[in-house]
């Protein structure tokens, strides 16, 4: 169970370590057109990085899930 | 019919509702502490989704964001939704284990469990008085904004404290009869409400500029800063931004009407829930309001300071019809309200279970719990009322000061969570520190510059985690069993 709770605390880290790297990437110099709305940012991808911060925490919730922690609290 | 008459008819609709909902939420009480404060550790998983964003998110979300985007431009969205979202963290690292302990050793308050697992009471003291310290004035910025919304929306014919005392009033009615479950219930309403009122808000707004699109577009073109991602003036650099990401981290978790949520979930799927959809909604939901405030400079350009606050009620009397602007501003009403009484509610329980209890009647039984619990309801909405009234200057400075004030409390729960050994005076320690250093960058006493371009949280929740980490490694020579 301890290794399966460091794969999920490693994933989960990665996951984080791109989230704050990828912000570089989410803004852009001029108005995008890429997407509906005009907005500043690649909405498309914002939802997506959204989308798989979500995924992250579910597969980190599924690796290392709490009802195990319970029994050694 | 006039603007009172339609603004009384919608209200009276929307509080009828929440009234319907305490009274089938009443029905089900059981006479116990548990479950007056904690809804009987029953909460499933959409009813604490939502009750958790809607408690979070206060008028603040409409009025504040939507001003702040008004200054700052898009970049406010990134940083708030990205920030946010590592909230989601949380309601594992901190959650899981609050719910775990909870049910297993009956904790109905934060300041009770860290105290008790560290087994060191001066703890539980402490904790008290930063919680209460930092959120009686958040508790009576509520109804201040809620006043301030009715009087605009009617044009003064509500006037400002008729309208804060009645929505209090109506809040102490519901939290005083049903308690945590009916709190949580009308949650669900209120957040509903809220989140449907502001994205009609924004598409009904933007059609009078031609769609969203097109109102970007103009936008871009007069104010260019407002899509960058520094922000105007280059407020947002790298350091800020970082900064931001852990701020609400650090201080949401630790409100302690969020900290109790924890408590009350049904089981460990439904906080699990909750933390999947929190990045979601963040994403979806924050676009509206700071999209609005961008927009505002197509009609309202050049304010500056509090008025930008006002650029929301400002876009929904211009371009809206008035029964459409007064729906959306009860959307605003109901994220007060779902803020404040879960206020009142953690304060309540904080106060009788680790004030009451220890110091005054350790014997009381728990039906006299429940009546001191519903007393002190009472009394902390007649406190926020009160400073409501006229409102002094520095509860405006308090309750800005409150995010870092209880972010140094995090590294404290952290450790005691899930460090084997921790020294629990240093722990009391790093609170002390850490709250000196907040009252110090405050009050300009450390120059800001001793942040290092971060937001003063940082260094002072870095200072506060070294304290408990050093204390606990080179004087591990105090009790530092956990309490079984």
């Amino acid at each position: 169970m301890k290794s399966k709770k460091k794969i999920g605390i490693l994933w989960l880290g990665i996951f984080i370590f791109f989230f704050f790297l990828s912000q570089d990437y989410l803004f852009i110099e001029e108005n995008s057109r890429l997407w509906w709305g005009n907005f500043p940012f690649r909405i498309y991808f914002f939802f997506f990085l959204q989308l798989a911060f979500s995924l992250a925490i579910f597969f980190f919730c599924q690796s290392y899930w709490v009802e195990e922690e319970l029994k050694d609290t | 019919m006039s603007k009172l008459e339609i603004t009384s008819t919608i209200l009276a609709f929307y509080l009828l509702v929440t009234f319907l909902i305490t009274y089938w939420g009443s029905k089900r009480n059981e006479n116990t502490p548990e479950d007056y404060f904690l809804a009987g550790r029953k909460i499933g998983a959409v009813v604490l989704f939502f009750t958790l964003i809607s408690t979070n998110l206060s008028a603040f979300f409409f009025l504040g964001f939507a001003g702040a985007g008004y200054r700052l431009g898009y970049s406010y969205y990134g940083i708030m939704t990205m920030g946010t979202s590592l909230i989601a963290l949380a309601f594992y690292f901190i959650g899981q284990k609050t719910w775990a302990l909870g049910k297993k050793k009956g904790y109905i308050t934060p300041p009770e469990m860290i105290s008790q697992e560290l087994n060191y009471p001066p703890l539980r003291v402490a904790m008290v008085l930063v919680m209460v310290f930092f959120t009686v004035p958040y508790i009576a910025i509520q109804p201040i904004g809620a006043g301030h919304i009715l009087s605009q929306v009617t044009d003064g014919q509500i006037p400002y404290f008729v309208g804060a005392s009645s929505l209090t009033l109506v809040i102490v009615g519901y939290v005083f009869v049903g308690g945590m479950r009916t709190a949580a219930w009308t949650d669900v309403f209120q957040g509903i409400l809220m989140f449907f009122c502001i994205a009609i808000a924004l598409f009904a707004i933007a059609e009078n500029f031609g769609g969203i699109s097109e109102a970007n577009q103009r936008v871009f073109e007069i104010r260019p800063d407002l899509f960058s991602m520094e922000g105007t003036k280059g407020y947002f650099t790298s350091r800020k931004w970082f900064s931001f990401m852990l701020l609400w981290l650090f201080c949401v978790p630790m409100f302690p009407q969020m900290f109790m949520r924890f408590f009350t979930a049904e089981s460990p799927r439904s906080l699990k829930t909750a933390a999947v959809l929190y990045p979601l909604v963040t994403a979806v939901l924050f676009i509206f309001p700071i999209a609005i405030g961008i927009m505002g400079h197509l009609a309202f350009p050049g304010l500056e300071g509090k008025e930008t606050d006002k650029i929301l009620p400002l876009m929904l009397n211009q371009y809206l019809p008035i029964w459409l602007a007064t729906t959306i501003m009860v959307g605003a009403v109901a994220a007060f309200m779902s803020t404040l009484d879960s206020q009142l509610l953690a304060l309540s329980s904080i106060l009788t279970r680790d004030f009451y209890l220890p110091f005054i009647e350790p014997k009381a039984s728990l039906k006299k719990q429940i009546l001191v619990g519903k007393g002190f309801v009472v009394v902390v909405a007649i406190f926020g009322l009160a400073l409501a009234y006229q409102p002094p200057a520095t509860i405006f400075k308090i309750a800005t000061e409150a995010f870092t004030g209880l972010a140094v409390l995090f590294p404290t729960v952290v450790a005691a969570l899930h460090l084997k050994r921790v020294n629990p005076q240093s722990c009391l320690i790093s609170i002390v520190v850490g709250e000196f250093l907040v009252v110090a960058f405050a009050a300009e006493k450390i120059s800001i510059s001793w942040a290092f371009g971060f937001l003063p949280v940082i260094p002072i929740v870095g200072i506060s985690t070294m304290i408990i980490l050093l204390g606990s490694y080179f004087f591990p020579s105090y009790p530092i069993k956990k309490s079984n």
